[in-house]
């Protein structure tokens, strides 16, 4: 059944609301009332946010933001980012800043993007014991890398090579390791106890009023054993039926 | 309790995209959130709200993203939700005249009529009408836990150049939960389930208790997990990972191999907007006149084809009520199997899109509720939330989830692709620069102060994993690529003038009224 007096009382609690926003605005307007304060976050008093300005009105705001300039090509900001998409496939991308020089003397060099096998290396002192070299161009630009095995660890490298195979890279990325793709990990089976510690600070607060506490466990009395794992992990490892997963 | 087998943790998550337009009358994707309240949310509190009433013990985790509390809360939208829900009304006023020749369209149309009239009812009703109270409502009375997300539904892997990106998602998903609520949240939602190695640390660093992962993320972690998935494992940090059922959990949402693609359902896809004379759904139409879905859906699933059949709801209720009993059932049975290897009652983790729930799968509200009836008249699963699990259980196995998501084959094809790695060079660059401009200013006031606060919402709104899944899925790609580009735009304006010492008020304003979420954003969480 409608209720045409809750219609009639919502649109005049709205006028009202409207009208007293309205009144907020000229008495700041007319008291020199800061704007800067009209955005202040409320979390620091841990009140509600305080209402703004009456805002502008639709054409007003369409004519504001109707003109959007295009994205830059290119930021220049000398980036190299290498992203792990999955367990065989690499993300490279980068923005250097324009006109990267070649090294002196080096004529015939090419522009490659170089990934470094790092796997199973002391990446931070140690030479990748393999790597793959893609030519590519431009200051700006991305590729899909291929080439990637589950659970590898590389880094990408953008630099010249030239002609004898010497290759002086001008930018490297962070490292990335691949995900796992058919079997878990090697590490030891540890366990923890995870508590809640409470400390109340008050309602609407941005900060926390809980804590966990951790500490290391010893493995519950009777766990599942490795031949649990080695009879279920098989069966409950996602077969390619699951993963025809959520996509839509 | 005897003859118990185990335990079900079932996770809804409620999350759209920031599409408030009110720089036009109307905008087409604004009916995202109204249909997603209509055929969601609103079904989703009542069918939590019956169980209660009834006395039924039921138990689920619900996440609710800050961009969708934003819209809720706002008032131009509930106002356009309720001039939706006045058109819809008309336009099923019309269509009973239209179908009163044929006693079955007839009865459809009159319940779509009910539904709209009631949606309106309680949209107006002062308490019940809003949502978000309704939502912490059902938590204080024990039936509901609430949990939030990242900021913007960043998917967060993707943004790891940039640490701070993550750790101002994070946090700012964590402040918004805390201000609309009062409360902590329970967990945290990994968008998209996307977890990489460390991601553990600033979720710690944030008092994040859980996370929910894709299977392979639990069951090819760094050691193998002795519980298999069937039990949450600690990340080194201690924040629990409980992982999605794949089997299970691919039986409620497949639209191929599980229960809403069975015969009986509502179609989604069929719609009186692209079925009935034009002129006559004109006034329903976007003013741009192209013809859209109105909500109105007189046809089942039938099968495959083209063809379809008129939709029968008792047929449709028995069915469902049936799929409710199977998956009863094969929950006992799968636990009961488990437990005889356990020390402890094995979990199943089954989270979801809440807008599966009612909008895709028109059913499954109605599934949910009595698949909730089954389980506690049965008594052989008790629902369980995973922070009632880890109080129960507080120690567990540690290793390192396996990096990936809950796309397409478990890891980020989908919203890396082809097709949409172009987004990524400016949401690092964006974020970069948002890190060096709060750095450059530790204590801005006034005007500069809402730029740098402005700027770190735009950087946000970019960043949402809902763009590049649009343009990866090729749905409103338009429309999500003109979401990123304008807010990178309006980001690189606003870092433009700040550094220029120059901020242009009456458009920071503007953008200020557009983009109007996270009012208790502090810039400086980036620095």
């Amino acid at each position: 059944m409608e209720r045409p007096l809750d219609v009639f009382w919502g649109y005049a609690l709205e006028l009202i609301v409207s009208a007293l926003r309205g009144l907020r605005f000229a008495l700041g307007r007319l008291i020199g009332d800061d704007e800067g304060d009209v955005m202040r976050p409320a979390a620091a008093s841990g009140a509600p946010a305080p209402p703004r300005n009456r805002p502008p009105d639709a054409q007003t705001l369409r004519r504001a933001l109707a003109t959007v300039p295009p994205l830059p090509a290119s930021y220049g900001d000398d980036r190299l980012v290498l992203v792990a998409r999955d367990p065989g496939t690499l993300f490279v991308s980068w923005d250097l800043p324009a006109g990267v020089e070649r090294p002196a003397g080096a004529v015939d060099a090419r522009f490659v993007l170089r990934i470094e096998d790092l796997t199973l290396l002391d990446f931070a002192e140690a030479r990748a014991w393999r790597h793959h070299d893609v030519e590519v161009e431009g200051a700006a630009g991305s590729q899909y890398v291929r080439r990637a095995r589950p659970e590898g660890t590389y880094c990408a490298e953008l630099g010249w090579r030239g002609a004898d195979g010497t290759f002086v890279a001008r930018i490297r990325s962070a490292v990335t390791t691949t995900p796992r793709a058919e079997a878990p990990g090697h590490d030891p089976t540890r366990w923890m106890t995870v508590r809640v510690e409470h400390t109340p600070l008050g309602h609407a607060s941005a900060d926390a009023t809980t804590r966990l506490s951790v500490r290391l466990s010893p493995a519950p009395s009777a766990a599942p054993g490795a031949a649990w794992i080695t009879h279920n992990a098989a069966r409950r490892s996602p077969s390619s039926e699951e993963r025809h997963r959520r996509d839509g | 309790m005897t003859g118990e087998h185990g335990l079900l943790a079932l996770v809804l998550h409620a999350h759209l995209p920031w599409v408030r337009h009110p720089e036009y009358e109307t905008f087409l994707e604004e009916t995202w959130l109204f249909e997603a309240i209509t055929e969601s949310y609103l079904p989703l509190l009542e069918t939590f709200e019956r169980l209660a009433a009834d006395g039924v013990t039921c138990r689920a985790a619900v996440s609710l993203s800050p961009p969708l509390l934003a819209m809720l809360a706002d008032p131009l939208l509930r106002t356009r939700y309720q001039r939706h829900l006045e058109s819809r009304i008309e336009l099923a006023d019309r269509e009973l005249h239209r179908t009163r020749g044929d006693a079955r369209f007839h009865a459809l149309a009159a319940r779509h009529h009910a539904a709209f009239t009631a949606a309106r009812r309680r949209i107006l009703d002062r308490r019940d009408g809003d949502l978000i109270g309704a939502f912490a409502r059902l938590a204080d009375a024990g039936v509901l836990r609430l949990m939030t997300t990242a900021a913007s539904h960043g998917l967060l892997p993707l943004l790891a150049p940039t640490p701070q990106a993550v750790t101002a998602q994070i946090a700012i998903g964590m402040a918004e939960f805390r201000r609309v609520f009062a409360r902590e949240p329970v967990g945290f939602w990994l968008p998209e389930c996307g977890y990489y190695p460390g991601l553990d640390r600033p979720l710690a660093d944030a008092h994040v208790r859980f996370v929910c992962v894709e299977t392979q993320a639990v069951a090819l972690a760094s050691a193998p997990p002795l519980y298999g998935v069937y039990a949450p494992i600690y990340c080194p940090s201690g924040v629990a990972a409980f992982a999605r059922d794949a089997a299970a959990s691919a039986q409620v949402w497949s639209a191929t191999t599980g229960y809403p693609g069975d015969p009986a359902y509502r179609d989604f896809y069929r719609d009186i907007g692209f079925d009935l004379d034009y002129a006559y759904l004109r006034p329903y139409l976007p003013p741009t006149g192209e013809r859209v879905a109105t909500g109105l859906k007189y046809h089942r699933v039938t099968g495959a084809g083209d063809r379809k059949e008129p939709y029968d709801p008792e047929r449709a209720r028995a069915t469902a009520a049936a799929h409710a009993a199977h998956y009863a059932q094969y929950c006992a049975d799968e636990l009961e199997r488990l437990a005889a290897a356990f020390d402890r009652p094995p979990l199943l983790t089954l989270p979801f899109d809440a807008e599966l729930f009612g909008h895709w799968w028109h059913e499954g509200p109605l599934w949910l509720e009595l698949l909730c009836r089954e389980l506690a008249a049965r008594g052989r699963v008790r629902m369980m939330t995973p922070d009632e699990y880890l109080d129960a259980y507080p120690t567990n196995q540690v290793a390192e989830p396996n990096p990936g998501t809950w796309g397409a084959h478990g890891h980020h094809e989908v919203w890396l692709t082809e097709a949409n790695d172009w987004i990524y060079r400016h949401l690092h660059h964006a974020a970069d620069r948002m890190v060096a401009l709060a750095r450059r200013h530790p204590a801005a006031a006034g005007t500069t102060r809402r730029a740098l606060d402005q700027a770190a919402r735009e950087l946000l709104l970019a960043q949402a994993s809902d763009w590049p899944f649009m343009i990866s899925r090729g749905t409103t790609v338009a429309y999500a690529t003109k979401r990123v580009t304008d807010h990178v735009a309006r980001f690189t304006r606003l870092a433009d003038e700040i550094e220029r010492g120059a901020v242009d008020l009456e458009w920071l304003r503007a953008v200020e009224a557009a983009d109007a979420l996270f009012p208790a954003l502090d810039y400086r969480v980036y620095a």
